[in-house]
């Protein structure tokens, strides 16, 4: 089966007057269709410049791609123009940014705000009248009163509000939905509620998605495959499975987890590690979580560690190289 | 919404009343007998007395103070200039037209000037047009207006001959004062409009649009633009108010028989009720122009509207 998307190698920086910040350093993984992949990792990994990449939403002052392809559908979205991207962006890929408070036009009804994304991407010539029994449609589906369409987005409370942000994304039904921390902002009775819904959605609608978020029990009740990134690099990769319950894990996925957990563990936060992330603005030699790691060796400095792959399960991390060689 | 408004005029009454006790205790304060003023240096001592019985002016300060709050609230009489002895509101309104047209065309080409370029230089951020144009509105925004005035009598009127350097007797003489006024408050709403503008494109809700598939164009007119333009209607209020105040220091450099002129001259002659009336008319105008301005932030705001209808 044919990729719906695959990121390779792909690498972004930021480059400001003083510095460049190495935000994204090599990062691969492929999505499939109706999958779902979390991303996860601490605030600073590179998560959010990801989603933009392939959005092509980046700064164009600051942000580069030196290296890497993005290929959706088979096509490189880096080699698209943006009137081509804008008829991808919302109809085929759309994104659900982090903080909901902020992510709706505090002037515009939601009713417009919704209906806009409709407009835009209104292939079949529907009338107005026919944009707003769409409008309506799409609003229940997040089960919201259509009759609350006239509203303004201060008079939603933030759940009702991330409700509404799904249906804008949701409204011309992508094939691929990035949620960015989409329940960070929310009170831990309402994550659960929107998250539900949108897995549910998602069934429904056959929607791949790139679940960006903290929390690991997430993870565990709505992906299919798992990223973990630090510093800008995926450090370990595998399905759902591999990644809480494999024999062999990147030593940061440990002090992530707290302990190796299991899928039957109850709902756990990340656990906070000792240390700082690397200066992102420096360059690195060697493994870039060698200074907070457990197992550090001479060589984790001196050279970039490469992949050991056991089926699915991937790991960037010298430990097992070195067993292999032992063994 | 009306309980808001009849709340909004009801408070314009103590704001009105302290601006009168100030301008009422500052005038009482200030060197010069009215009568001398007007009367002339060579008056004698029972044509001064005489005026000063006519006017009350015999009187203490707190008698004179609520004599004149009396007339006031009794028979809204706000009295008659020493000097012409005509009611003084007709001699406002006679007056007020030529003001208002300066103030009203100096805010309208301001505006259009100042938003205008703003969203540019907003829209064209780190490009060199966007540092000339902030540059050039950072001089503008320091130049003294008198001074600015004079600068243009001097080239346009004096030398070139392209504009009357006084009155207000065709459109032609409107041209310079209102260049004057217009060009400093541009500068300031440009500065004003731009950073608006820079602050709202950063705004989540403008990635969520282009997120949709809007164009970078849709998404500066039909998001960021309403949106920035918030806080520039406020300073447009304001800045009409300011160039009301600046009419009356252009009026004096252009002489234009405006009521800046008025005002000035009635503070010369230490003409009491004319001064006082006219600066309550400023006070009261500018009260106006701001529960105005309200009201028109809370049609485009339904934050702030639904915030009065509660
Ligand atoms: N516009 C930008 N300019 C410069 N640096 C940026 C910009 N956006 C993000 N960064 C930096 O890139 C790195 C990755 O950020 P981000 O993608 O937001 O991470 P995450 O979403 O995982 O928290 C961080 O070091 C951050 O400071
Ligand atoms: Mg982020």
């Amino acid at each position: 089966m044919e990729n719906l998307l695959e990121v390779k190698n792909l690498q972004v920086h930021y480059e400001t007057d003083k510095e460049t910040v190495y935000a994204v350093n090599g990062v691969s993984f492929t999505i499939q269709n109706g999958e779902t992949l979390g991303l996860v990792g601490e605030t600073g990994a590179g998560k959010t410049t990801i989603s933009l990449a392939i959005l092509q939403l980046l700064s164009e002052r600051t942000a580069r791609i030196p290296k890497g392809e993005i290929y959706f559908k088979g096509k490189n979205l880096l080699d698209l123009g943006e009137k081509e991207m804008q008829l991808i962006r919302g109809e085929e890929i759309s994104m659900i940014f982090q903080d909901p408070m902020t992510a709706l036009n505090p002037i515009m009804t939601i009713g417009k705000q919704i209906a806009e994304a409709l407009r835009l991407h209104n292939h079949q010539g529907l009338s107005l009248s026919e944009i707003e029994e769409k409008v309506d449609e799409v609003l229940k589906m997040v089960g919201i009163p259509p009759e609350r369409k006239t509203e303004y987005p201060h008079q939603f409370s933030g759940g009702m509000k991330q409700r509404v942000v799904i249906a804008i994304a949701l409204a011309c039904e992508p094939q691929l939905l990035i949620a960015d921390e989409p329940t960070t902002a929310l009170d831990v009775t309402i994550q659960a509620q929107v998250l539900l819904m949108m897995k549910r959605l998602r069934q429904q609608l056959g929607t791949s998605m790139i679940l960006i978020t903290h929390d690991l029990g997430v993870v565990s009740k709505v992906c299919d495959n798992v990223a973990v990134i630090y510093a800008g690099e995926i450090v370990e990769y595998g399905t759902l499975r591999d990644v809480f319950s494999g024999k062999v894990h990147h030593p940061y996925t440990v002090g992530l987890f707290g302990s190796i957990p299991s899928l039957t563990a109850k709902t756990r936060r990340l656990q906070p590690i000792e240390g700082l992330m690397p200066d992102p603005t420096k360059e690195v030699q060697g493994c870039r979580f060698a200074d907070r790691c457990p197992h550090v060796r001479e060589i984790c400095r001196r050279e970039s560690p490469s992949i050991f792959a056991e089926g699915s399960h991937q790991v960037k991390c010298h430990l097992f190289r070195e067993e292999e060689k032992h063994a | 919404m009306y309980k808001y408004v009849i709340k909004r005029v009801l408070l314009t009454i103590p704001v009105l009343l302290g601006v009168l006790l100030i301008v009422f205790t500052i005038m009482s304060l200030t060197p010069g007998e009215p009568a001398r003023l007007i009367l002339g240096a060579s008056a004698d001592q029972a044509a001064i007395d005489a005026f000063n019985q006519l006017h009350g002016l015999d009187a203490t300060f707190p008698e004179r103070l609520w004599n004149y709050l009396k007339d006031i609230v009794t028979d809204l009489d706000f009295g008659r200039s020493y000097r012409s002895d005509k009611p003084v509101f007709d001699m406002i309104l006679g007056r007020f037209p030529i003001t208002f047209m300066l103030a009203t065309l100096s805010i309208f080409f301001s505006a259009v000037i100042g938003i205008v370029l703003g969203v540019v230089s907003a829209v064209k951020q780190y490009s060199k047009l966007d540092a000339t144009l902030t540059v050039t509105a950072m001089i503008f925004a320091s130049i003294p207006s008198f001074w600015l005035g004079m600068m243009l009598i001097l080239g346009f009127s004096l030398n070139l001959h392209m504009f009357p350097s006084h009155g207000a007797d065709s459109w032609q003489s409107y041209v310079l004062p209102v260049l004057t006024l217009a060009v400093s408050a541009a500068a300031g709403l440009l500065r004003m409009t731009r950073s608006a503008m820079l602050e709202t494109i950063r705004m989540e809700y403008i990635r969520t649009a282009r997120a949709k598939g809007a164009s970078p164009r849709d998404v500066i007119y039909k998001h960021a633009l309403k949106n920035a333009l918030l806080p520039v209607v406020t300073s447009l209020g304001i800045s009409f108010g300011t160039s009301l105040g600046g009419a009356v220091v252009i009026e004096t450099v252009f002489s234009i028989p405006g009521l800046g002129m008025l005002i000035v001259n009635a503070i010369r002659d230490k003409d009491f009720p004319l001064v006082m009336a006219s600066i309550l008319f400023l006070a009261a105008l500018f009260c106006l122009v701001m529960l105005i301005v309200d009201l028109i932030y809370a049609f485009i705001d339904p934050r702030i509207k639904s915030k009065y209808l509660n």
